[in-house]
């Protein structure tokens, strides 16, 4: 297993150093870093001329990119054309909020998403599973940006009017408060439950469907004729080896999540990744835009090995040589 | 650079490393309410500190809170809180000290007959956030880093005409210049410490001296979290008086709609520069003490026909481009969409003393665009549309995509156009591909263009926008950094804008830009459509706010007030 993972990880080097080089010529042909300033009156040619020496910019595409790599690879990502901030601290700056939002979000999703869809499986056809699938179609169906806007005017703008206690509309703290652990937990309440029903929706039914196949195989019945409580069959055999699927699912949706819901925090002015990448993408900020893009690819790339071994873990008879 | 990254890393998740007065007073604010969750709805909270608070919210990013590393509006305007420079704005937008004691000019002796000495006398007593004296020493090093090859400073512009500085005495800067330059007053609009300077001279560029730094302005920078939002606290030593409100913050969101939110649930005290599609958002929220404020402002909208003969050869006719002008309702476009906030453009100088208010409008009367295009030979043809030669009355028309509001107005022309038979055809293209440089393949910069829509404004009430008419300018293979879209060039414009970069008697610098602008009337290239208000809202219990065509929300925060 272990020369499985160190044969992967290997593999991956010159997959991440072609998505890195497409990344690169990508954000280069989305637009000149430099174009808002030609607009303004107070920056002359020689102004430009120098900043785009000064960024390197000036040289050929293959060159500019050889250069971000070398320094890449010695630890130096670069400082953001417009905030001059160092690009490591930013992405340390901003991957903690994400992780904090993904994080609240899917300990509600797994855990709902299990319960929901378990119930929905054993009690197949019932009314109850009616619901719960109905439901999960329209959880699926809502686009998230609509239930954002939703909830904000239900719980924050409306409970405001109607005097009731109310949620904040976006941002981690109020500044007049401060950054405390209480208001942080308060301002995540309203996201982190949008990205829950949307994502949840999703998992309810695929773990339905994955359980439905395992409830009538042979293994089931022989464990049940074992007199195996109706409990243990469920989580030791059924749900156990229901999970593959959901593993996948997981391992494909968190390195996105942590490149930020982009959408969701958008909406409610959350400081995460995904803002950072939206901000730079409308400026075409290089370096923050490679940071986070190659971090996305390295999260995608670890989440699926993860992804493998956990395979390995759910199902004994998975080997990997 | 190790230092920043270190102290960023320090942060930890709920504080900052770092005790200071104010945190542990917010801590000791915090822990009195933090029971349960629910108790801690912000309601009370809020309400309790806001006396003493005010947040404005804006609805773009920031980029440096620097003056001297940012072209960013709303960049700009925050680090104008607590940057100041040698000159300020008043009411007007005339010019008044700030570190200088008074305006040089020619009467006072501060100005030198041949305009290439000005002589600043500096305020005695200002102070910087840390309590250090604004020394000439000052000045002199601001330029220094200005003209320093090692640092990324985002202009020269101006700074480049200086030979020298001296400092005779602390209080006294003489500024030498290599060439006249008239527009002197735009220079050194923000100061750096020397001290501050020096202490971080190996990686200025990337100090967080530079990301949050200190001035002498009427707020200091407290934090400023990337993305997220700026504290400042009212400075104690400001020279006009400490600012009544103790603290300001100003936050950050990703879009106008969660801005307007934010105001609904008082969330947020001001909003910036709300865009004017959001008028009847604002006016529904009139009953919760939102107050929607407005101002004129240095920014026109404008139709331009490109002016090289080859790109566009329909408009090389000035008799053809005249008539055109007839053929706009600039009242319709401000009435429909723009909720009556806006005046009938007018030129490049609107909102600025150096408009010229006595040229003779292009007011509209279709009949008389339909009398001129007739007499010029350009017949209706079968479908409406008129005709020369067998050549249609048609153009193209290209403006920012995905910009509702200038799609609006664009259909709206379209319309005003066709009835008088003119053919507008619509061609609309991604922000990117318009204003991209030449380089880049930027439309306007290559004058790939028949008819094109953008507005660009005055940053500050000083006429030098040269650039924009200037033959050298216009951009080419030759010169592809070129700032000059229109791709005008006329000989006697670019004398007289010569000449005016060097005139240093205000009324006589007016009377050539005045001049300047009959001529581009006559030639008519540009149909000025229309100059929209800057928005804001505000709450009505705030005393004292006023909203500057320039110093927009900066002009006078130490006068505010909690009614």
């Amino acid at each position: 297993m272990t020369a499985y993972l160190v044969r992967r990880l290997i593999q991956a080097v010159p997959l991440l150093l072609i998505i890195s080089f497409i990344a690169f010529a990508i954000v280069q042909a989305t637009g000149d870093p430099l174009a808002a300033y030609t607009v303004d009156a107070s920056l002359t040619s020689d102004d430009i001329a120098r900043l785009r020496e000064r960024y390197g910019l000036d040289r050929p595409m293959p060159l500019q990119y050889l250069a971000w790599l070398g320094n890449m690879l010695s630890g130096d990502w670069g400082v953001s054309y417009y905030t001059r901030e160092n690009v490591v601290d930013m992405v340390l700056d901003r991957l903690p909020n994400t992780l904090l939002l993904v994080g609240i979000a899917y300990t509600v999703i797994l855990v709902a998403a299990a319960a929901l869809g378990i119930l929905s499986a054993v009690r197949q056809y019932s009314w109850l599973d009616h619901l719960i699938t109905g439901t999960s179609f329209v959880g699926i169906a809502i686009p998230s940006f609509w239930l954002g806007l939703m909830l904000i005017v239900v719980f924050s703008v409306q409970f405001k009017a109607a005097g009731l206690p109310y949620f904040p509309v976006g941002g981690m703290y109020d500044q007049r408060v401060g950054e405390t652990l209480p208001q942080v937990l308060w301002h995540a309440v309203l996201p982190a439950t949008t990205l829950a029903v949307v994502i949840t929706a999703r998992y309810v039914r695929y773990i339905r469907s994955a359980i439905l196949e395992q409830i009538a195989v042979d293994y089931v019945r022989t464990a049940r004729a074992k007199g195996l409580p109706e409990r243990t069959v469920m989580l030791r055999h059924i749900f156990k080896n229901a999970l593959l699927p959901l593993i996948t699912l997981v391992a494909l949706d968190v390195p996105s999540l942590l490149s930020g819901a982009i959408v969701i925090e958008s909406i409610f002015a959350w400081p995460g990744m995904g803002r950072l990448f939206w901000s730079a993408a409308e400026r075409t900020d290089i370096p923050v835009l490679m940071a986070t893009m190659l971090l996305v690819a390295v999260l995608t790339v670890i989440a699926n090995l993860v992804a493998d071994a956990l395979y390995a873990v759910a199902d004994p008879r998975i080997r990997y040589q | 650079m190790r230092s920043q990254a270190e102290h960023r890393r320090q942060r930890s998740r709920f504080g900052n490393g770092r005790l200071t007065r104010r945190q542990v007073m917010q801590g000791m604010a915090a822990g009195g309410v933090a029971g349960t969750l629910a108790a801690h709805g912000p309601a009370p909270s809020a309400r309790a500190q806001a006396r003493d608070a005010v947040v404005l919210g804006m609805h773009q990013e920031l980029e440096f809170l620097n003056v001297l590393y940012t072209q960013g509006g709303n960049s700009l305007s925050a680090s104008k809180l607590a940057q100041r420079g040698l000159l300020f704005l008043d009411a007007e937008s005339n010019w008044i000290g700030e570190l200088a004691a008074e305006v040089p000019s020619l009467a006072n002796g501060g100005i030198s007959e041949d305009g290439l000495t000005i002589t600043y006398t500096l305020r005695d007593g200002v102070t910087w956030h840390d309590g250090e004296p604004v020394t000439s020493a000052d000045v002199q090093a601001t330029w220094d880093m200005i003209m320093n090859p090692d640092y990324a400073v985002i202009t020269r512009f101006g700074y480049d005409r200086i030979a020298s500085v001296d400092t005779p005495d602390p209080l006294t800067v003489v500024l030498n210049f290599a060439e006249p330059f008239a527009s002197w007053p735009i220079l050194f609009d923000a100061i750096v410490p020397k001290h501050v300077i020096d202490a971080n001279a190996d990686n200025l560029d990337e100090s967080e001296a530079m990301r949050t730094p200190i001035g002498f302005g009427p707020y200091r920078i407290v934090e400023y979290r990337t993305g997220e939002s700026i504290a400042y606290e009212a400075f104690d030593g400001y020279w006009r008086g400490r600012p009544i409100i103790d603290r300001f913050f100003i936050r950050i969101y990703p879009s106008v709609d969660a801005l307007m939110q934010a105001v609904a649930a008082q969330e947020v005290d001001i909003a910036w520069a709300v865009p004017i599609s959001y008028v009847p958002q604002i006016e529904a929220l009139e009953s919760q003490g939102v107050v929607l404020i407005s101002v004129p402002s240095a920014n026109a909208e404008r139709y331009v026909m490109n002016a090289d003969a080859e790109q566009a050869p329909l408009f090389a006719d000035k008799a053809l481009r005249q008539a055109l002008h007839y053929a706009v309702d600039k009242q319709q476009i401000i009435d429909a969409l723009l909720f009556g906030l806006a005046e009938p453009g007018l030129g490049e100088w609107q909102g600025s003393p150096w408009q010229n208010p006595d040229l003779p409008p292009y007011a509209y009367d279709p009949d008389l665009c339909r009398e001129l295009l007739d007499g010029l030979g350009w017949a209706p043809g079968g479908d409406g549309i008129r005709e020369k030669d067998g050549q249609r009355l048609t153009f193209s028309h290209k403006t920012t995509s995905g910009n509702q509001l200038r799609e609006n107005v664009q259909l709206l022309v379209q319309q005003q156009f066709r009835d008088v038979g003119v053919e507008m055809v619509i061609e609309n293209q991604r922000t990117a591909d318009l204003f991209g440089t030449w380089d880049q393949g930027g439309q306007w910069s290559r004058g790939e263009y028949e008819m094109g829509g953008w507005s660009h404004g005055l940053r500050v009430p000083d006429p030098e926008v040269s650039n924009r008419y200037l033959c050298s300018e216009i951009a080419s293979e030759e010169n592809p950094a070129g700032s000059q879209w229109y791709r005008y060039c006329n000989p006697e414009v670019d004398a007289l804008l010569d000449q005016q970069a060097a005139t240093f008697d205000i009324e006589e610098r007016r009377n050539i830009i005045f001049r300047v602008q009959e001529i581009l009337h006559e030639d008519a290239y540009w149909i000025w459509l229309y100059s929209a208000a800057t928005i804001y809202t505000a709450p009505a219990a705030l005393n004292n706010f006023v909203l500057h065509p320039f110093a927009n929300f900066y002009w006078n925060p130490q006068e505010w007030e909690w009614a």
